[in-house]
C-alpha cells in the first residue's frame, strides 16, 4: 500500500492489518515509526476533529507536522496557482501528505502529482476512507469480528458518503444489511444491485423498533430535517431514536455514528451501554496511527 | 456496399453507425473544417440495426484517441481502412475500457475540471454504456454527457 485515496484501494487483508494494529495501539504498542519524518497535513478546507486526530497521531508516531488548518488563511487562496502545482510542490517538503479539499477526486489528484505517500482526509461528496476505517474498527472492536455481523444503517440513505463507503466494506465481510428510512431515501438502484452480485443479504425496513432485536451494529448518519419536511406523510421523528426504539435491543447492540450529530440521537442514548459513538471518534487516533505505521512500513 | 468502398481509392470507410450519431463522429474528427472529402450516408436500412450512418473520409486515417472516441459513440462500428481500392483492414470498434482527455467531467465539484479526465466505461445492468470519473469516482450515462474536450 503505497497511498490511501479511496476505500476500494484496500483488499479485506489491508483492512484487517490496519484494524488490527489499531487495536495493539489501542492496547499501549508504542513505536517511532515516524521520527525525523515530516508529515504535511493541508487542510484546504478545516475540518478540526479530523486534523487533530491526525496531528495526533503523528505526533504520537514520533514524527512532526507542517501545514495548514484551512487554505483561506494562507497565500495559496489567491495566487491563482493550479491546483497540482500547488500540490507537487508541498510534496517536495514532506515524507507524506494528508490532503482534505473541498473538490472530488483532488486526493487521486495529489497522489498522481506526489511522489509521497498521500492520505485522503475527505475530498468533497466523494470518499474519507478513514472515517471507514474507523466505522469498521468500532464494529471490530466491540463485536469481535466483521464477518456476517447484522448492521442496520439508519437515516439518509440516498446522499450520505459515510453509507457509501461503509457499504463497499460491508461487501468484503459478507455483513447482513438492514436498510431504515423512508422509501424515497433508500440507496440508488446502482447501489443495490451491486450488493445483489455480491450476495449480500439486506433488507428494507421503516422503522428502527421492527428489527431492533436482530441487530449487532445500528449505524446512525446525520439526518437533514429539510430533505424529510419534503416527503409528504413522512415522520421526522421516526429516523431519531429514543430509549423506547431499544427496548428489544440485544445486549451486544452497539449504536455509531460518525458525528457531529443533531437531533436523530438525543443525549438520553449517552448513558446507556448501547452508546459508542464517542469511543468510535476517540478510537479513530489509533486507526490513523496504525495507517501512517502501514505506509511508512512499505515505503 | 462494395461499391461504396470501392469507389474510394485511400482512406478510411465507418460503417454501421449506430443511426444518429453520425454528426456527432464528423464533429468529432473535425471533418467540417477539414479539407478531406467526405461522403455521409443517413438512415441507411441495416439487417443488424434497422437503421445505421455511414461515413467514408478520402485520404485519413485515425489517431488512437480518435478511433477511441468514435469506438466510444459508435461501438459495434465497423471501420475498413483502404489503401488503392482495396480493404487492407477491417474491425469491429469495441467499447474502449478507458478514455483519457476527451469526455469533460459533469460533476461541477470535480478536480478534473481543471486538469484532465479519465474514465472507464462499463454496462450496467440494462446495457446502457456508463463513464466512471477516475477522479471523483461518480458514475454517468454516456448518452448524458454533455461536454466533450474535442
Ligand atoms: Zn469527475
Amino acid at each position: 500500500m503505497h497511498s490511501l485515496v479511496s476505500i476500494s484501494d484496500l483488499s479485506k487483508n489491508d483492512i484487517l492489518d490496519i484494524l488490527n494494529l489499531a487495536r495493539k495501539f489501542k492496547e499501549g504498542k508504542i513505536s517511532n515509526t515516524l521520527s525525523k519524518k515530516v508529515i504535511a497535513s493541508c487542510f484546504f478546507e478545516a475540518s478540526t476533529r479530523t486534523r487533530l486526530s491526525f496531528d495526533s497521531a503523528i505526533q504520537r508516531l514520533g514524527g512532526s507536522v507542517i501545514g495548514f488548518a484551512d487554505s483561506n488563511n494562507t497565500s495559496l487562496a489567491n495566487k491563482g496557482e493550479s491546483l497540482s502545482d500547488t500540490l507537487k510542490i508541498i510534496g517536495a517538503y514532506a515524507d507524506a501528505l494528508i490532503i482534505r479539499h473541498p473538490q472530488d477526486g483532488a486526493a487521486r489528484l495529489a497522489s498522481e502529482v506526489c511522489n509521497i505517500p498521500i492520505i485522503n482526509a475527505g475530498d468533497g461528496a466523494n470518499q474519507h476512507p478513514t472515517q471507514t476505517l474507523l466505522d469498521l474498527f468500532a464494529i471490530m472492536d466491540t463485536q469481535d469480528k466483521l464477518d456476517g455481523i447484522n448492521l442496520g444503517i439508519m437515516g439518509d440513505l440516498k446522499h450520505g458518503r459515510t453509507v457509501h463507503s461503509l457499504i463497499e466494506a460491508a461487501k468484503l465481510f459478507n455483513m447482513s444489511l438492514f436498510f431504515i428510512s423512508p422509501k424515497e431515501l433508500r440507496m440508488g438502484h446502482d447501489q443495490l444491485f451491486s450488493l445483489k452480485q455480491s450476495s449480500i443479504h439486506y433488507s428494507f425496513h421503516i422503522y428502527a423498533e421492527e428489527i431492533i432485536d436482530k441487530l449487532d451494529c445500528l449505524y446512525m448518519t446525520r439526518v437533514q430535517k429539510e430533505r424529510f419536511v419534503d416527503i409528504d406523510g413522512v415522520n421526522f421523528d421516526s429516523y431519531c431514536i429514543n430509549l423506547n426504539t431499544l427496548e428489544k435491543a440485544r445486549t451486544n447492540l452497539k449504536i455509531l455514528h460518525p458525528l457531529p450529530r443533531r437531533e436523530e440521537l438525543p443525549s438520553v442514548i449517552d448513558d446507556t451501554p448501547y452508546a459508542h459513538y464517542f469511543k468510535q471518534a476517540a478510537d479513530g487516533l489509533f486507526v490513523r496511527m496504525a495507517l501512517l505505521e502501514i505506509l511508512f512500513a512499505t515505503v | 456496399m462494395k461499391k461504396h468502398i470501392a469507389d474510394l481509392e485511400n482512406g478510411i470507410n465507418i460503417d454501421h453507425i449506430p443511426h444518429g450519431n453520425a454528426l456527432f463522429i464528423i464533429q468529432t474528427l473535425n471533418l467540417f473544417s477539414s479539407d478531406k472529402q467526405v461522403g455521409v450516408g443517413l438512415n441507411l436500412p441495416s439487417e443488424r440495426l434497422g437503421h445505421k450512418d455511414l461515413i467514408k473520409v478520402a485520404d485519413y486515417n485515425l489517431s488512437d484517441k480518435e478511433q477511441d472516441a468514435i469506438s466510444l459513440f459508435a461501438p459495434g462500428a465497423t471501420l475498413s481502412v483502404i489503401e488503392e481500392y482495396k480493404v487492407i483492414s477491417k474491425a469491429t470498434l469495441e467499447l474502449p475500457k478507458e478514455i483519457s482527455n476527451l469526455i469533460i467531467c459533469p460533476n461541477p465539484r470535480c478536480v478534473s475540471k481543471q486538469y484532465k479526465s479519465k474514465f472507464t466505461t462499463y454496462k450496467d445492468r440494462k446495457s446502457n454504456i456508463k463513464v466512471r470519473c477516475h477522479y471523483c469516482e461518480q458514475e454517468f450515462l454516456l448518452d448524458s454527457i454533455k461536454e466533450y474536450n474535442i
